[in-house]
């Protein structure tokens, strides 16, 4: 009985959320000459090697977003959640997040314009200072979160008790981090992972990311079904890396 | 074990534009328990926080046995300090919280153990089966000695609690209030007890110093303050007294009269110097003690007495009986309103 309530819910993901994946789907396995099923769609996304380097260039540059984003937030969540005055916090905050009230697209175009007017240009540092600056909030946000639980009383406790600041950080920052960190890290990774705007805008030739390929093989390049087959395989890798960072870390890392 | 003396001199903190401590001048005595006692805000953890070395003063000394420790850091003070909401690791299990500072200290991990089995079986703690244990399967008393412990430990100099038993439930309270006094004598440590609440504060302190906006307004032992409050807030604050303005009972412009309550007499009123005519207000039992309130006839004042269950007279009062009340002239004092 309890489960009729989760009927309508159901009904609607299943008409808006999944319909569209399934009609994905059904491209990645069209084949173009007979339109008939088949699976050669696959096999050319996993044997072409251009599509396989242009994947791992786009989990390079992924890697690397997340690594300094979190290298970025990392401080400024210290900052905020142990330093920052209670009239400070809020305005900080605010700061930090009201850019991203202005639609994502123009935001973009005006660092495009802004990085050109200070002698940048595009290319690949231009790229990297795109995507860090727009993930910064959604590595911040669960970073301040986790780290709010640390209170005041605790850090001065482990002074008083001869903690020195690499204990702290050691011993209570980092197991208060851990949480926020992870959540953050998959955020950003599989965010920056098939961000496609960002790169075309501000990477120049080094802006050819997986968001690229996959537009240019259903948009420009006549090759939807191929594209279908690699959104999916990549989407596919990253459900599986996200569970299993999941449960790999579940009752450690999300300890209380 | 001879305690530690602290000596507070001249002490000002002020954050922006808020003085939270003004000329805050203690000596506290060493082996004693000291309350700092005061309602919220009036500076008292601010002035146990620069004690530990963990706020920087902006005027004034701290000295232990006579020596400036004022900018001493907190690790160095040789000082073990419980807050309000204890402060414990969660992510961590009780063995692992208790050594924390021995850790810090590089101490052998055999020491460790010995010293962490020592401390929690003093505690009441049995170590085989809570040093696993985490934080949150801890009842509230359990998680007060750990923290306890953790500061134990160390064989501070000086032990600092901040209202540690504000969380915890009327018997837990008075039980752990006890255990601490009795700690607090087999250790002879020098104790300084934060505290909002007065009978945690008298029951438990050699000494107490009566904080109020910042500033010191009262010292002494609990009964030289509860029979003499050199001021209002203190009369106000520590123990009952019904303050009445004097000019109100025709005693002349002269300020404020200072009455206990258990002072006030309402059935041998032929030993009062002061009578007065009223009705009873309100009977309010209150276990062993019955507070009876009566409104004076006239000007409308409350004057509230104590008698004990035990009185066969008091048992027949009812509210709206007709009563005098008056009071020994010796026992009460008059305070002027600037005090």
């Amino acid at each position: 009985m309890p489960l009729f309530g989760l009927i309508p819910l159901t009904c609607f993901l299943l008409a808006f959320f999944y319909a569209p994946l399934l009609i994905i789907a059904y491209y990645s396995l069209y084949d173009r000459n007979n339109g008939a099923l088949t699976i050669n769609n696959y096999i050319e996304a996993l044997t072409n090697p251009v599509y396989l380097s242009v994947i791992l260039y786009s989990a390079q540059i992924a890697m690397l977003t997340t690594v300094i984003t979190l290298l970025v937030a990392f401080p400024i969540a210290i900052y905020l959640t142990m330093y920052a005055s209670s009239l400070e916090r809020p305005v900080l905050l605010a700061v930090f997040i009201t850019p991203f009230w202005i639609d994502f697209l123009l935001r973009a175009w005006a660092m495009r314009n802004m990085l050109y007017a200070i002698g940048m240009g595009e290319g690949y540092a231009a790229m990297m200072f795109g995507m860090v600056y727009d993930f910064l909030p959604y590595m911040l946000v669960p970073l301040y979160l986790s780290l709010s639980r640390l209170s005041k009383n605790q850090i001065d406790a482990a002074r008083s008790l001869g903690a020195s600041t690499g204990i702290i950080m050691r011993d209570l920052i980092v197991p208060y981090a851990v949480p926020g960190i992870t959540a953050g890290m998959i955020l950003v990774f599989f965010m920056s992972l098939s961000e496609f705007i960002i790169p075309s805008l501000l990477g120049g030739v080094q802006g050819f990311t997986m968001g690229s390929l996959i537009y240019n093989l259903i948009l420009a390049g006549d090759r939807w079904e191929v594209g279908s087959a690699i959104a999916l395989l990549v989407s596919a890798i990253v459900m599986a890396l996200t569970l299993l960072i999941v449960f790999r870390y579940k009752g450690k890392v999300m300890l209380f | 074990m001879e305690g530690v003396d602290i000596r507070l001199e001249g002490i000002w903190k002020i954050y922006g534009r808020v003085q939270a401590l003004k000329d805050v001048n203690i000596e506290m005595v060493g082996g004693c328990i000291t309350s700092i006692l005061g309602p919220s805000g009036c500076g008292k953890t601010t002035l146990l926080k620069i004690i530990a070395g963990l706020i920087e003063l902006d005027k004034g000394r701290v000295c232990f046995n006579g020596e400036d420790y004022t900018h001493v850091p907190p690790e160095k003070r040789g000082v073990g300090i419980v807050f309000q909401d204890l402060a414990l690791f969660p992510h961590m299990n009780v063995y692992d919280n208790i050594a924390f500072g021995l850790r810090a200290r590089r101490m052998h991990e055999t020491e460790i153990k010995d010293r962490i089995y020592r401390i929690m079986a003093m505690l009441g703690l049995d170590p085989r089966e809570y040093i696993n244990r985490r934080i949150n399967e801890l009842s509230g008393g359990q998680q007060q000695r750990v923290a306890l412990a953790r500061a134990l430990v160390l064989e501070p100099r000086v032990l600092l609690l901040d209202e540690p038993l504000a969380h915890l439930d009327y018997k837990v309270k008075q039980k752990l209030l006890m255990e601490l006094r009795g700690l607090q004598r087999r250790l002879g440590i020098t104790t300084v007890y934060v505290t909002h609440d007065q009978y945690e504060a008298m029951s438990l302190s050699d000494y107490i110093a009566i904080l109020n906006d910042g500033k010191l307004i009262q010292y002494g032992s609990p009964r030289d303050i509860y029979e003499n409050p050199e001021n209002l807030a203190t009369a106000f604050f520590f123990g009952d007294a019904n303050i009445i303005d004097s000019q109100a009972i025709g005693l002349g412009n002269n300020g404020y009269l200072i009455v206990r309550f258990e002072d006030v007499l309402i059935n041998s009123i032929h030993e009062a110097d002061i009578r007065l005519e009223g009705v009873i207000d309100d009977i309010i039992f209150q276990g062993p003690l019955i507070r009876v309130d009566v409104k004076i006839n006239g000007n409308g004042i409350v004057v509230r007495a104590l008698t004990t269950r035990k009185d066969q007279t008091a048992k027949h009062l009812r509210i709206g009986d007709k009563v005098a009340v008056g009071w020994k002239l010796s026992d009460a004092k008059i305070l002027r309103g600037g005090d």
